[in-house]
């Protein structure tokens, strides 16, 4: 007998990086909503091993969890290219506020973000969300989380204040 | 009396309002109305010494015009409702974007501290996407050319020939014992005609043999001039 949820362990295992849930759904014939239950038990199987799952609002990736992380960085060599302050800025914008459209990040910073937006597309620490009709809207990636040792973006420090704040909804309902 | 230039550095796409927030550091004040507009002056020698790219000065501008309004309200407190709203509306900004900044900072301390690893991380030859950080690397005729010089160098050369295989002929006693035999039939035997198809060295060692046979006085040899015909006769 196999779950959805063990299914789901092994194509998270095989393919080794970030899957969509589109993709997911389709490799298992699986809802939407059996997909998110199966993720949730998945989740908490993995609560006692060195394993973990990062979800953001488009994919999941099976990576080592955040307790072993101290351990395995020792092992590891970092990545030398430090973000610039500007860059963790926007990213931090997207990571709170996303989806989040460039001109509501340019209202926030005060200033154009569009080459910022950019690099850190390229960098693939965001991606970005197309919209038929809409203005594009930007997402952090499974990288980011990983990056800053996190399977969630609600493990980010102080995000419901952040994520829901009073005065940034109005400021950008205004605009 | 020209105002000193602040010393805080401003990244080209660091905005108006983090030159904000670094001055008030600066000068020790905590944003707020009041103090916002003593941090006009700084603002504004900052944006007209330092080289702000032209794409981003508007920004800078809009600030600057904004914090003449606060300052412009201290002296003339009677203001139109629309302006009181955008000082109240600039005011939250700043506080707001204060806090996200403060939280950038938290991210950069944790950035790749403890980062979590994906399936094969320690992989040997693991694929890497090239990046825009991956540049072409330099190809030049002269480089091939001098490469494949390089590779035709390593090739070794053919192995020198140390010796030759060749057919062993026949030997000094085989050859005695064929004469012998064919004196046994007939008293005369011309050498050259026995040699006809013979090999030099076979000629050569035929030719000892019948120096052999006439040094044992079983034959006597004739040969009327030098390189003539040799004759071997029975005795």
């Amino acid at each position: 007998m196999n779950t959805l949820a063990q299914q789901l362990q092994a194509l998270l295992f095989t393919a080794g990086e970030a899957v969509s849930y589109r993709d997911l759904c389709e490799l298992t014939h699986a809802s939407d909503e059996q997909l998110a239950a199966a993720i949730d038990e998945l989740r908490s199987s993995l609560s006692t091993t060195g394993l973990a799952l990062i979800t953001t609002a488009t994919h999941t990736q099976l990576v080592t969890s955040p307790d072993v992380a101290e351990f395995l960085a020792q092992f590891s060599t970092t990545d030398e290219n430090e973000l610039s302050k500007a860059a963790l800025e926007t990213l931090s914008l997207i990571a709170y506020r996303g989806p989040i459209t460039r001109i509501d990040i340019d209202v926030l910073r005060g200033v154009d973000s569009r080459r910022m937006v950019r690099q850190l597309l390229l960098r693939g620490l965001i991606r970005q969300l197309k919209i038929a009709g809409q203005a594009s809207q930007y997402e952090i990636t499974e990288e980011f989380l990983a990056h800053i040792g996190m399977t969630n973006k609600e493990e980010l420090p102080n995000f419901s204040e952040l994520s829901s704040h009073e005065g940034l909804t109005r400021l950008l309902d205004r605009t | 009396m020209r105002h000193q230039l602040p010393d805080v550095k401003i990244d080209q796409f660091e905005g108006p309002y983090d030159l904000l927030i670094e001055l008030a550091k600066q000068e020790k004040v905590k944003l707020s109305e009041v103090s916002l507009s003593s941090l006009t002056q700084s603002f504004i020698a900052y944006m007209e010494q330092a080289k702000i790219p032209a794409e981003i000065v508007a920004s800078f501008v809009i600030v600057a015009s904004t914090l003449l309004l606060i300052k412009a309200r201290q002296v003339l407190p009677k203001l139109t409702p629309e302006e009181d709203e955008e000082v109240n509306d600039f005011e939250e900004r700043i506080a707001l974007y204060q806090k996200y900044r403060d939280a950038a900072e938290v991210l950069g301390l944790q950035w790749n501290t403890r980062p979590l690893l994906s399936a094969h991380f320690f992989a040997e030859g693991e694929y890497n996407v090239p990046t825009q950080d991956a540049p072409m690397p330099i190809i030049s005729a002269t480089l091939l050319a001098d490469a494949m010089r390089a590779c035709i160098g390593k090739i070794p050369p053919p192995p020198q020939v140390r010796a030759h295989l060749t057919p062993r002929g026949r030997s000094l006693r085989e050859l005695l014992t064929l004469f012998q035999e064919r004196l046994s039939r007939t008293t005369t035997v011309v050498f050259q005609e026995t040699m006809r198809r013979a090999t030099p060295q076979e000629q050569a060692v035929s030719f000892l043999a019948v120096l052999e046979m006439a040094r044992n006085q079983e034959i006597t040899l004739e040969q009327q001039e030098a390189f003539g015909t040799l004759t071997l006769h029975k005795l």
